[in-house]
């Protein structure tokens, strides 16, 4: 193998950006959403008149803490297909 | 010192690999099937006369949560020993990419999945009559909890059964490296999420006022948010199959 061009050194850490956005991006929304479902959970045990309000409510809050991985993997793709070394 | 040998590098890749599946994998299991006795403990000390049926609930769950770190082990076995890879650099890389999907997905799968076998224990504990309910809805919530460490065994198979690539550079190499930390890191939040939700849904199950009622609804509850919870682990494959496809 001959030395490493500036062009690969850029496109390889473009690639190594992106497997680290899409991986450490996609743990806060997955915790999230778990910890809004349970906590649905425990109040439609407590409370079972207002199950689909809660429902609901919980969806709304889960798509919310969804935007932050879509903006992850929106990262991670611009960085695999858009950043050229 | 004199230049080191190619095969010399993969070796040392493939051990590194090795060690961080096993040595990630086993944390969270280990942790969370603990817990999960303590509470099994707590709950016999509570109600003495259902010693058995705890114990037969709390060994189930332990099983169950132990599938990670197995998968952990075959891996880091198949690393150690299989020399199934190639010896040229880039399956070194992707040995060690390997390691680190399976480790960190595993960590964090053990951890979650072993929530409802506690929790279940202590709902048991509390209300012997449900047992039946309690232990479906831990083993419903530990299944869809594992999902992610089976992608990420999946990523995992890819990377060290990658084909030889002889003109593969620095690019190749960070990118079979990168698709295994996508994946790995990517499988935690899930897991352990979805852990979380089976074991409020136990939770949630025990506090209503009419429990049989309420098992039916609110497995439909934890399994649609657990569904949602599960779309980022989901992200986390797809950006990792395209980083090993562009190899």
């Amino acid at each position: 193998m001959d030395g490493i061009t500036g062009a690969e050194l850029i496109r390889a850490a473009a690639l190594l950006g992106a497997g680290m956005s899409m991986g450490f991006g996609a743990i806060g929304p997955g915790i999230g959403e778990g910890f809004a479902a349970g906590k649905a959970c425990e109040a439609i045990g407590r409370n079972p008149d207002e199950a689909g309000l809660l429902t609901r409510t919980m969806l709304v809050g889960q798509a919310v803490s969804e935007s932050t991985g879509i903006y992850a993997l929106v990262v991670a793709l611009l960085l695999i297909f858009v950043v050229k070394g | 010192m004199d230049s080191v040998a190619v095969s010399e590098i993969v070796t040392t890749l493939n051990l590194l690999g090795a060690a961080i599946a096993i040595g990630l994998g086993a944390i969270g299991a280990g942790i969370g099937i603990g817990m999960a006795g303590g509470h099994a403990v707590e709950g016999m000390g509570r109600q003495p006369r259902i010693t058995s049926e705890l114990f037969r609930t709390m060994l189930i769950g332990q099983a169950a949560a132990s599938t990670p770190p197995t998968f952990a082990l075959v891996v880091s076995i198949l690393l150690l020993f299989g020399n199934v890879g190639g010896t040229t650099l880039i399956q070194g890389f992707a040995a060690l990419g390997a390691g680190i999907s399976i480790g960190a997905g595993a960590f964090a799968s053990g951890a979650g999945s072993s929530l409802p076998v506690a929790w279940a224990c202590s709902a048991i504990a509390r209300q012997p009559r449900m047992r039946r309910s309690y232990m479906t809805l831990m083993l419903l919530g530990q299944a869809v909890s594992q999902t992610p460490v089976i992608f990420a065994l999946m990523v995992s198979f890819m990377l060290i059964f990658l084909p030889a690539k002889p003109d593969a550079g620095l690019v190749e190499f960070v990118a079979v490296l990168s698709a295994g930390i996508c994946m790995g890191f990517g499988a935690m939040g899930p897991s352990i999420g979805c852990g979380m939700a089976a074991e409020s849904a136990i939770i949630g199950v025990r506090h209503h006022r009419d429990p049989e009622v309420a098992v039916g609804l609110l497995t439909r509850v934890m399994l649609l948010g657990q569904a949602v919870a599960q779309s980022t682990s989901i992200y986390a494959l797809v950006v990792s199959l395209v980083l090993i496809m562009l190899v």
